[in-house]
């Protein structure tokens, strides 16, 4: 079957999606009010609450939500076949995703631009806030864990991938340092760290840089602390500016590369339902997370984006636009994988040696379509994969570290020493890589950010049937999540990791990280349960005081 | 005709400069405001502070200053003391 078929699929998602379904959310359950004063033309400090245009908005959702998981959650799907992965992506993002990021938005518009924190203490209870804090610190773990596992074993496994990376590190620094010291101009300081980049690039295969996956690993977690420690300004902003124009590039030529080059399809349609992580409900739909549906957006749209909005018909082209343009990156992440193996056999052997190799192999065959040479393609995949990884990573132990210091600052006034915090969660980031085992960390991760998702989505549906709104397309989605991502959780921490720790059948690293993440997966179900039960306690008490006519009590 | 096809061509440049600015850009502006903004906000405190209840005695040649801050006096006092919650750091880089 040749892949043009899977974007016939994705064009009608896209129109069906886009142009119907949320015209027909925003216009007859939140009626977007053009008159209506936002946060942002409000409160108007200049700084957090200022109206931005809806283009730049734009731009700046897609940045933020974009990471590497639109690309290595269905490769990784991909062992169910690409029809569950290509119709969980399609649906799910048609139903769930956009609406997710959309409502997330407007709720927090709505509100005064107030964040889910403020938003889970007023409409839930006042723990569901702790417990949503507490939440996201492992979320965030888990995060760190799985990326730092894809970066360490991409960089240990392709000898000419290290020195680019070094490279991008280095004029990250220099970027950072013309940019805000010398006030140098950002076009010319644009056009020397692309030319220093591509040139690493092309000539990496020449400065091959060896190390095993545990010296690797160490490189990433320094990576994670330089990134944490220094200002905003020093590393991180630079390192995303500078490298943000080789994911800009990959994705282009990818696309065109797919357009031309219209492969046909190798892989099979469907495999079986139960492969080696488990069946296909319910670990497909958290193995997919970003492209069909993740909460790590909701975080993003409550709190930056909300408070720019200028005009409340800004948000679904801004928000579901950026949703659906993640959407088309995990679409084309399919069918690269789907086109790039003569069958399941080469991609199960490819995969072995992580999805992030399967990615390079794919963007590097579409790149060669457009006359690219080998080398330079295979190297540019890997890059872009590092580069959306590394971004992801140096976001994660910044928030780690302030989250840390809200949780225990009060008791442990050392958790506020943003050193003891970084390296505290560094700490445990390398000892749930070194000890576990990649597949159930993805896996949990997954869980842990749909089920953020559906967190997100209750907190929706609250706020909806609180304002007497039609909440029904939010609550079946919301219940759906949860439903499967506890029961993702839990099949992955009882019977893959538990259980074989309880029949003896694992020992030594392999049982202490069976332990350490089997753990942090039922406290992520069990924190998730006691949210739910909170979360049905809030809405039968909005359901009675609405059929009593009574003002409710929060 | 032509002139219908330019200026829509004019529109659509501008929304991708914007796109891209939006893509590249802004978060970069916004963290370096919101640095401004802090650093204005200890000359305020250090100037002002009796304002928001610190024991800070406002020196007769800050007053000079007043005509100009007024504007931006009743922003400052609700901003400094705003509680700024956890989730906000998501903001950041």
């Amino acid at each position: 079957m040749n892949s043009i078929f899977i974007l016939l699929f994705w064009a009608v998602i896209v129109i069906v999606g886009y142009f119907f379904y949320s015209k027909y959310i925003n216009a007859q359950v939140f009626e977007a009010d053009s008159k209506r004063a936002t946060p942002a033309t409000m409160y108007m400090d200049g700084v957090d609450f200022m109206p931005a245009n809806r283009n730049v908005l734009y731009g700046f959702q897609l940045n933020s939500i974009a990471g590497a998981a639109p690309i290595i959650g269905p490769i990784i799907a991909l062992k169910w076949g690409w029809l569950p992965a290509v119709l969980w992506l399609g649906f799910g993002v048609l139903l769930i995703g956009w609406l997710h990021d959309y409502a997330s938005c407007m709720v927090s518009i709505r509100s005064d631009g107030d964040t889910f924190g403020a938003l889970s203490y007023r409409l839930i209870s006042p723990r569901a806030r702790k417990i949503l804090i507490s939440f996201i610190y492992f979320y965030l773990l888990l995060i760190a864990a799985a990326f730092g596992d894809v970066i360490a074993t991409l960089l240990s496994k392709q000898a000419a991938q290290p020195f680019p990376m070094l490279v991008i590190v280095a004029v990250a620094f220099l970027v950072g340092h013309l940019i805000y010291r010398t006030k140098f101009d950002i076009l010319w300081t644009t056009v020397i760290a692309i030319v220093l980049i591509f040139a690493s690039i092309a000539v990496a295969p020449w400065l091959p840089i060896k190390g095993n996956f545990h010296v690797m690993l160490i490189a990433v977690l320094i990576f994670g602390l330089v990134s944490a420690v220094l200002p905003v300004w020093r590393f991180i902003q630079p390192f995303n500016y500078a490298s943000v124009y080789v994911v800009y590039f990959g994705i282009i030529a990818g696309v065109l590369g797919v357009l031309i080059g219209a492969k046909p399809v190798t892989l099979p349609a469907f495999t079986q339902f139960n492969i080696g992580a488990g069946p296909l409900w319910p670990l497909l739909f958290v193995t997919i997370a970003c492209g069909a549906i993740s909460g790590w957006h909701s975080l993003v749209s409550s709190t930056g984006t909300s408070r720019q909005i200028e005009n409340e018909i800004h948000v679904r082209p801004v928000t579901a636009g950026a949703m659906f343009a993640e959407f088309t990156i995990a679409i084309i992440a399919v069918i690269i994988t789907a086109t790039a193996f003569s069958g399941s056999d080469e991609y199960l052997k490819a995969l072995a040696g992580g999805p992030a190799g399967i990615f390079v192999t794919g963007l590097g065959g579409a790149l060669t379509t457009l006359g690219i040479p080998v080398s330079f393609a295979k190297i540019f995949g890997g890059t872009m994969i590092l580069v959306l990884a590394l971004t992801v990573i140096n976001l994660v132990f910044r928030f780690m570290k302030v989250a840390s210091s809200e949780l225990l600052g009060e008791r442990l006034p050392i958790a506020k020493n943003q050193y003891v915090s970084t390296i505290v969660a560094l700490l445990l980031t390398f000892i749930l890589i070194e000890t576990g085992t990649f597949k159930y960390v993805w896996i949990l991760f997954g869980g842990a950010n749909q089920l953020m998702a559906g967190l997100a989505l209750m907190i929706v549906t609250l706020w909806l049937a609180k304002a007497a709104k039609s909440y029904a397309f939010a609550l079946y989605p919301a219940i759906f999540m949860y439903v499967t991502t506890v029961a993702a959780l839990l099949y992955t921490s009882i019977i893959s990791l538990i259980i074989p720790i309880l029949l003896g059948k694992v020992t030594g690293s392999q049982l202490i990280g069976n332990l350490i993440a089997g753990l942090l997966g039922l406290f992520l179900a069990v924190n998730a349960v006691i949210l739910a039960y909170d979360g049905v306690k809030a809405f039968y008490r909005y359901k009675t005081a609405k059929a009593e006519g009574a003002p409710v009590q929060a | 005709m032509t002139h219908r096809f330019m200026k829509h061509l004019e529109r659509l440049t501008a929304d991708l400069r914007a796109l891209l600015y939006g893509f590249l850009i802004h978060g970069m502006v916004s963290e370096r405001a919101a640095r401004k903004k802090e650093l204005e906000d200890v000359f305020m405190l250090a100037q002002f502070g009796g304002l928001v209840g610190l024991p800070v005695f406002t020196p007769y040649y800050a007053l000079r200053f007043l005509p100009h801050l007024a504007p931006r006096l009743m922003a400052f006092k609700t901003g400094i003391v705003k509680e700024k919650d956890v989730f906000e750091h998501f903001q950041e880089g």
